[in-house]
This record gives structure tokens, sequence and C-alpha cells, in this order.
């Protein structure tokens, strides 16, 4: 059983729980070694996978996107908001299995975070540690 | 200091503001617009708005027409491999992702947008994003 553990991210008060992922788009350099690894913070709020801000999306999921019916819409407090979908292959630090998933951002509105959702969460363990300040992934 | 000024609305927009009057129990049709309007700025003051890239947009709507044309061919032929569009036509149907991403590379090296669709795939349409004010600049 493979462990994986992430220090919160102390930005804000109280620290925030993230995860970390390599994600490859089509632009981004196909070896795996060199694919950009994000920090994501968790967001068990967000039903989706992977929440990109605005300017990693446009770094090449253009060239990955889903046909516009399958883009999806949010409700939130602030209003609907409505999200272009991409393809993307994501991994794991330290395992070698990728993952095929769907990356989102804001199809109108600047969005400048990168979340993890229900949507990726579901497929691990996650322990939230709160008073170590760590996040600690399992894959069984 | 209020002031008079006429502005036309769609027949739609004027009823769904007459049932926010009327459900919300608020005295004039005037006073449920400005608090709509009201509302609906202080949440515009939160979003920076995101003006796309006039090229994707142009090879997106391209694309998308393109795919609406071919999908239901597609979902007969082809289902379960990764269909690639880009330049408004069919570059192939590719058995992985990592395929269907080294055909963009080589056949549309320049393009700036593309199409990878799974065909049988069904996502959720819409979901709710729990936060509560969520920031979304």
């Amino acid at each position: 059983m493979n462990e994986y553990r992430w220090p919160y991210d102390r930005s804000e008060t109280p620290s925030f729980p993230t995860i970390e992922v390599n994600i490859i788009s089509p632009t981004l350099n196909v070896e795996l070694q060199t694919s950009r690894t994000l920090r994501l913070k968790v967001d068990t709020g967000y039903a989706g996978q992977i929440m990109l801000s605005t300017d990693l999306y446009n770094q090449g999921f253009h060239l990955a996107e889903l046909p516009e019916e399958k883009f999806g819409m949010y409700r939130t407090a602030a209003g609907p908001v409505e999200v272009k979908r991409a393809r993307a292959m994501v991994r794991l630090p330290s395992l070698s299995a990728i993952v095929e998933g769907i990356v989102e951002t804001p199809r109108r509105i600047h969005f400048d975070r990168n979340l993890a959702g229900r949507g990726l969460l579901q497929q691990f363990q996650l322990l939230l540690d709160g008073p170590k300040a760590e996040s600690c992934l399992t894959l069984g | 200091m209020r002031i008079r000024r006429t502005f036309t609305l769609s027949e739609k927009l004027l009823r769904e503001i007459t049932d926010f009057r009327w459900r919300n129990h608020i005295p004039s049709l005037s006073q449920a617009l400005e608090l709509i309007l009201t509302r609906a700025l202080d949440v515009s003051s939160q979003v920076t708005v995101h003006q796309e890239d006039d090229a994707v947009q142009a090879e997106r709507e391209i694309n998308n027409k393109a795919y609406r044309q071919i999908k239901a061919t597609l979902v007969h032929e082809k289902q379960g491999s990764f269909v690639v569009i880009a330049n408004g036509s069919l570059l192939a149907c590719a058995g992985t992702l990592e395929d269907a991403y080294s055909i963009l590379r080589q056949k549309v090296p320049t393009a700036r947008h593309a199409i990878i669709d799974r065909i049988d795939e069904k996502l959720q349409a819409e979901a709710v994003w729990e936060a509560i004010g969520e920031r979304i600049s």
C-alpha cells in the first residue's frame, strides 16, 4: 500500500488541505518526467474532478476540449458558473499509472485557483490530519 | 435622489422580475428591479470577466459545428474510441488519450483548438458548488 503526504497550504487561516498531481495536456511535454506538477486545494464542495485556473487551462487544454454540449454548469452562491471542459492525463507523483481526467475552468470569468473535487477524490482514500496539517493519500 | 429613465426589456425577463416582485412581496416593480440590480452588482464586483482569445473561439465554433454534423455516425461506429476533430474535420479515432494527443501534435501542430471526445461518455451537465459565498476571481 502506497501513502503520499503533503503539507497543508498555510497561506490561509486555517490552513488548507492540498494534494499534488501531474497534469499533461497536448502542448505540454510528452514525457511524464517533465509534466507539470500542480498543488490542488481539496474542495469537497466541488463535484467535478479538477478545476484549473484560467491561465493554466489556457496553456494547451483548448487542444483537448470536449464538445460544447458536454460543457457544465455549477450553481453557486454567486450565481450560475458555466465551465468549459477538457480531457487531461493525470498522474500522482511516484505512481506509474496515469488516469484520464476531466479538467474544467469557468468559461466567462477569470479564475485563479486549482482545486481537487469529489470526482477526483472518490478514487482514493484521503486522510485529512488537521493537528499535523497534512493530507495523507492512500492507494490500496 | 431617484431618476426616471426608460428601458426596453424582453418580455421573458420582465415576467421573471414581476414574479420575483410578487414572490417577495415587494411594493413596486421599480423596487424589485432595484433590488435585483443591486444584488447583481454586488456579485459582479467580485468577478473579473474573462475574454477568450478570438482565434480559439473561432476554431471552437468550426470544430463544434463539424462535431454536430458527424456525431450521429460516430455514435454508431466509433463507440469507446477518442474522436479527434480539428480544423473543422475529423482527424482520427484514437484508441487512447495519449494517441489522440500524438495525432494532434503530428497533424495540426499550429491548431489553437481541437475536440477530443469519447463518444459514449456521459458527463454530469449541472451540479451545485456548495461553497457559501465562493469567491470566483
